[in-house]
């Protein structure tokens, strides 16, 4: 006979499909959507815990940045539901209010005890740390540290961390040194994105004396990474030499380089010899002297430049845009962003063809010309004639994927050459024809407020969410017209709060 | 070709070739296990699956003895539930109470092959309805009180665009 223990008493099963075992929940749960999956999990209590299986929950972000009556429930349930199951937390928190403030602290607290924690993304709405209804002896610098406080238990309890994002916080940046330390301690193998660049609230703040980089050789796995331009001279281009895995840096100009000793060709070309795949983005912020510098002392011809962002420096640089064609295999997408009534050279577009001036072409359409592999272009703040924009989509057809203008911008062209005015339905039949999918201008109330009421809204507000993909897994899938989109429309962004796991996770470089 | 004796719940003896029992991990580890062969007069007992269920499981595992092993399951995507062969699908023409028992089976004897087509079955009979249509397809009884109810309602929609 066999041994005893094949000789189970039989378990009773009564029909009561409430009861089938968890492991076979899960599996009939695996093969329905999402909002099949939501409808069974409402029948009863048992196969509401199919719901909660971590595996739906690996990627979260969690809503806190708008606290009404309402969304507070849902900041509470998704904290007590999620804080110990997600995986990759994105924290979309207000950086202005007391009560989003607590909330965040709620969450971070439960994450510290989360071992399956990966990543944090901080993703405030402004760069300052200023809770305006919080106690009095709240301030940026005592915010900063709790956060950093925070961030530091997470690096310490979990195993493998993988990426972090300090959301542009530059108070919190201050802190970069240590943070880096714990990570080189902990993490040093495993750490695979870390955002440190900031945003600051006014270009000439302060900021870290020095970076030590030199933790920064042994991540082994390090893919992407975003640091201020003060920090990056050749030493440390030589140090990022070590970490082969590199993929994308993305760095951030504030105002005044002057005093920034640049880099050379022969850096950037030791660089991508050793990283043959890695990508640059610029990014170019409120910074009105590094902006007439780009092409004299920022930009090299040896950096894997992939996107150049330019927002809010009041300045078109014509011979910069000119000089872009130094990047015509790399350069991939291109912004130049102004608000309106602040850029004193918003005609300058217009004004190319000024008989006074010498027939120039318009930069845009020599980047479009000369840089074959220009997906994306994005122009606010600037006049020009919509023939130009045509041009560019002739020149680029279905390579072009997004261009985002404002209709108001686009101009009939007065040429007495041309014989016919090209109406605005025309110009988006032919982009859309050109571009291989339905393409058309922005309306002004599709923008951001800040583009038209700078003194009322804060810039930050339209640049953290851009600023704070930069370092996500493809940053390319994230769809681009949300963002500038206005503040309705990026509402719903917030409050709908996830993200699709596959839109983000799928094609992921480091999957 | 070896043979294996299999005894159900309520005493029934099958006798089956070892390459149609060994769908079964369950089986194939016992008997791997236990070093049996086919000189032993061994009986392997199933306590927890009745004759009726171990003849369906045995009438399955025949017709798909030969099969490559099924894919290792992907997370995260939704699977396809609309791939299930002609064969199966007449073989799953059963009532509600047989493909209970067939999926625990499929799950004890840990037949993968078995689990992945019962499972399919029973969403395909989830799918496109309301709660309350999927608790009366299964006869499930609602045990949330009307505060829950109302608190699920809320987390559904909080939770709708995953």
């Amino acid at each position: 006979m066999l041994p005893k223990k094949y000789h189970k008493r039989r378990i009773k099963y009564s029909n009561d499909w409430s009861q089938l075992p968890n492991v076979v929940l899960d599996h009939v749960f695996s093969y329905l959507s999402w909002s099949d999956k939501v409808k069974a999990s409402s029948t009863c209590k048992r196969w509401r815990t199919g719901l909660y299986h971590p595996r739906y929950w690996e990627t979260v972000s969690f809503p806190l940045s708008e606290l009404n009556d309402k969304n507070k429930e849902k900041a509470r349930y998704f904290i007590q539901a999620f804080g110990k199951i997600v995986k990759y937390a994105n924290i979309y928190f207000n950086s202005t209010d007391f009560k989003s403030y607590s909330v965040t602290d709620e969450l971070l607290y439960a994450l510290r005890d989360n071992m399956r924690l990966k990543k944090l993304m901080l993703i405030p709405t402004h760069c300052a740390l200023f809770p305006i209804n919080g106690p009095c002896n709240s301030s940026a610098t005592l915010n900063a540290s709790w956060l950093y406080y925070h961030i530091l238990s997470i690096l310490r309890n979990t195993d493998k961390f993988e990426e972090l994002s300090i959301g542009c916080l530059n108070d919190v940046a201050m802190y970069s040194n240590k943070l880096l330390k714990i990570i080189a301690d902990y993490h040093s193998k495993s750490i695979r994105a870390l955002g440190f660049a900031t945003l600051k609230c006014d270009p000439d703040e302060h900021i870290l004396d020095s970076l030590n980089y030199g933790y920064i050789q042994n991540f082994t796995n390090l893919q992407v990474l975003s640091v201020n331009y003060d920090y990056v001279d050749d030493q440390f281009l030589q140090i990022l030499c070590n970490c082969m895995s590199l993929k994308r840096i993305v760095i951030h100009i504030h105002s005044n380089i002057k005093i920034h000793p640049g880099t050379s060709e022969e850096a950037w070309r030791q660089l991508t010899k050793y990283c043959p795949k890695l990508e640059l983005r610029l990014n170019v912020i409120h910074a009105y002297y590094a902006v007439l510098d780009l092409h004299t002392s920022i930009l090299k011809k040896s950096m894997p430049l992939t996107h150049l962002r330019v927002f809010f420096c009041e300045k078109l640089n014509s011979e910069a845009l000119n000089s872009l064609h130094m990047y015509q295999n790399s350069l991939k997408s291109l912004w130049w962003v102004d608000a309106p009534i602040y850029s004193s050279d918003c005609n300058v577009l217009l004004k190319l063809n000024d008989p006074s001036n010498g027939v120039r072409m318009n930069p845009f359409i020599f980047v479009a010309w000369r840089c074959t592999n220009l997906e994306e272009l994005v122009l606010f703040g600037y006049n020009y004639f919509a023939d130009d924009l045509c041009a560019i989509s002739r020149l680029r057809g279905p390579v072009l994927k997004q261009v985002s203008v404002l209709r108001s911008e686009m101009h009939e062209s007065t040429d007495e050459w041309s014989y016919h005015q090209t109406s605005s339905k025309e110009i988006q039949e032919e982009m859309s024809r050109r571009m291989g999918r339905p393409w058309k201008p922005l309306k002004k109330c599709e923008l951001h407020p800040v583009f038209f009421s700078p003194e009322k809204y804060d810039s930050a507000e339209y640049l953290l969410p851009i600023l704070c993909k930069d370092i996500e897994g493809n940053a390319n899938e994230v769809h681009f017209s949300l963002y500038h989109g206005c503040f309705e429309s990026r509402n719903i962004n917030y409050t709908l709060g996830f993200e699709k796991v596959t839109h983000y996770r799928a094609g992921c470089s480091h999957r | 070709m070896p043979k294996i004796r299999l005894q159900s719940c309520d005493n029934d003896i099958f006798e089956v070739d070892y390459d149609v029992a060994k769908c079964s991990t369950t089986i194939k580890t016992m008997v791997d296990d236990l070093g049996l062969d086919d000189n032993d007069d061994e009986i392997v007992p199933l306590p927890n699956v009745n004759s009726a269920i171990l003849r369906k499981v045995i009438q399955w595992a025949t017709q798909h003895k030969d099969d490559p092993p099924p894919p290792e399951d992907e997370d995260n995507r939704e699977k396809r539930t609309d791939d299930i062969s002609s064969w199966d699908s007449d073989f799953l023409k059963v009532d509600q109470g047989t493909l209970f028992e067939l999926i625990l089976a499929a799950n004890y004897l840990d037949i993968k092959g078995l689990l992945d087509v019962t499972c399919k079955t029973v969403a395909n009979m989830i799918k496109g309805k309301t709660p309350e249509e999927i608790r009366k397809t299964f006869n499930i009884k609602n045990d949330f009180t009307t505060e829950e109810e109302e608190q699920i309602r809320r987390e559904n929609e909080w939770c709708e665009d995953k």
